[in-house]
């Protein structure tokens, strides 16, 4: 991507944009998560190292408060969607691959857990690793 | 920010009122060498409010989901009702204050201990050192930033030091009695948001089952999750599609309370409770704000 190759230049801007608007969920990846009776769904968002996010909430559920908010050190904040309306979050991936779980609930009532499944940046760290696994083998 | 920044101003305010009648009169009657035991008080009260603040983020940071809704829904509650009741209590009695902890000075004085001064300014700047701590963690607990808002606690309490310099030293007059009713005024509608706030907590502890129906949604315009949002939603109690009980409950809080206190009659002189205060209150500096 454009963003890693003007890493510096993205830093700033983010970081500008992170004090201007906070963690609005403006300018990420969309992705629709709609909360019903049943739970969460989609249950799984994959994602790239470093990526941001735009977490567009739906609660269809007829119930709430319906939440939504990082869990095991996953940083997202708690974030209510009312009943009948949508919520934008923002969330910016980790830059360490792995997996990510965002809890989507309403207390005492519903609990799902949405996974982030986070793979490495691509083209860099790919032929870096071979390296490794190359040497080491 | 300006949360914290007007409630340490305003209680770091009352605070500098106090310890400079209580230096100013022992000035005045030449006991200037128990200056010690009243800083000893001031700094053993600081050291109270401070453990009391600690034991509350403690207690907040062990517990986690419904249980740190509740906890936290609770203490707002609490701070807005201890806040209501300071603003009235300082309303009616902020005339008599001078005069009264002249009086206990003398008593003190008179029977030659010292630790009873130090308790003196310890018990009186210890209540008012809770109070700074309990309203600034029921504020703290939907901060946009925490940064900025011990900068601004801290910017309240120094303007409230160098408040209490000019007082001491009589070098200027400030507008205390304007200040007192500009910042009950802005702390009233602090707390009105905190109380919208209380029930958004009581709603996710699961404690209230039904907020009732959300007339609008703004999100479109103000979302939550921005700055802007989450600074208006700390200082007024914002929520882009609030529930009708909030509404309600926001706007009768805030008139009602706000007649009350405007319209509430101030006593002109001191509390006839007090036999040995003079009938007539002394030109301290606590009576020029009433």
């Amino acid at each position: 991507m454009i963003a890693r190759l003007t890493a510096p230049a993205a830093l700033v801007s983010t970081l500008v944009i992170g004090v201007a608007c906070g963690s609005s969920g403006e300018g990420g990846r969309e992705v629709p998560i709609t909360q019903s009776q049943a739970g969460c769904s989609p249950k799984t968002v994959e994602a790239t190292a470093g990526e941001k996010l735009n977490l567009v909430v739906k609660n269809e559920s007829g119930k709430e408060p319906y939440e939504v908010e990082g869990e095991g050190g996953t940083k997202l904040e708690e974030v209510v969607v009312p009943e009948g309306k949508t919520r934008e979050v923002g969330f910016d991936v980790p830059d360490e691959p792995g997996t990510y779980e965002i809890k989507c609930y309403v207390p005492g009532d519903i609990e799902t857990t949405i996974e982030i499944t986070v793979k490495a940046a691509g083209a860099t760290q790919a032929p870096y690793q071979s390296l490794v696994r190359r040497r080491l083998t | 920010m300006l949360f914290s920044l007007l409630v340490t101003a305003r209680e770091g305010i009352e605070i500098a009122l106090i310890v400079t009648i209580l230096l100013g009169y022992l000035r005045r009657i030449d006991q200037k060498r128990h200056f010690r035991e009243i800083w000893y008080g001031v700094a053993a009260a600081a050291a109270l409010s401070l453990a009391v603040g600690a034991g509350l983020e403690i207690a907040s940071r062990e517990l986690d989901g419904r249980v740190l809704e509740a906890f936290e829904g609770f203490t707002m509650l609490f701070a807005v009702c201890v806040l209501t009741w300071m603003l009235f209590w300082m309303k009616r009695n902020s005339a008599g204050i001078s005069t009264e902890l002249k009086h206990q000075i003398d008593v003190a004085l008179s029977r030659g201990s010292v630790a009873a001064l130090a308790l003196l300014a310890f018990s009186s700047v210890g209540r008012e050192g809770i109070e700074t701590t309990l309203f600034l963690f029921a504020g703290s607990t939907n901060q946009s930033s925490d940064g900025l808002f011990v900068i601004g606690g801290i910017l309240g309490f120094v303007i409230a030091a160098a408040a209490g310099v000019i007082l001491y030293y009589g070098s200027a007059k400030l507008p205390l009695r304007q200040f007192f009713l500009g910042s009950a005024i802005a702390l009233m509608v602090l707390a009105a948001g905190l109380l919208t706030n209380a029930l958004t907590a009581l709603h996710e502890a699961t404690l209230i089952s039904e907020l009732g129906f959300r007339p609008w949604d703004s999100e479109s315009f103000i979302s939550m999750t921005s700055t802007l949002g989450k600074f208006l939603h700390t200082v007024l109690g914002y929520d882009a599609a609030p529930a009708i009980s909030q509404i309600v409950l926001y706007w009768t809080y805030l008139v009602v309370v706000l007649a009350a206190y405007l319209l509430w009659p101030t006593p002109r002189l001191p509390r006839p409770v007090e036999p040995s205060s003079p009938a007539t209150p002394e030109p301290g500096v606590l009576v020029e704000t009433r």
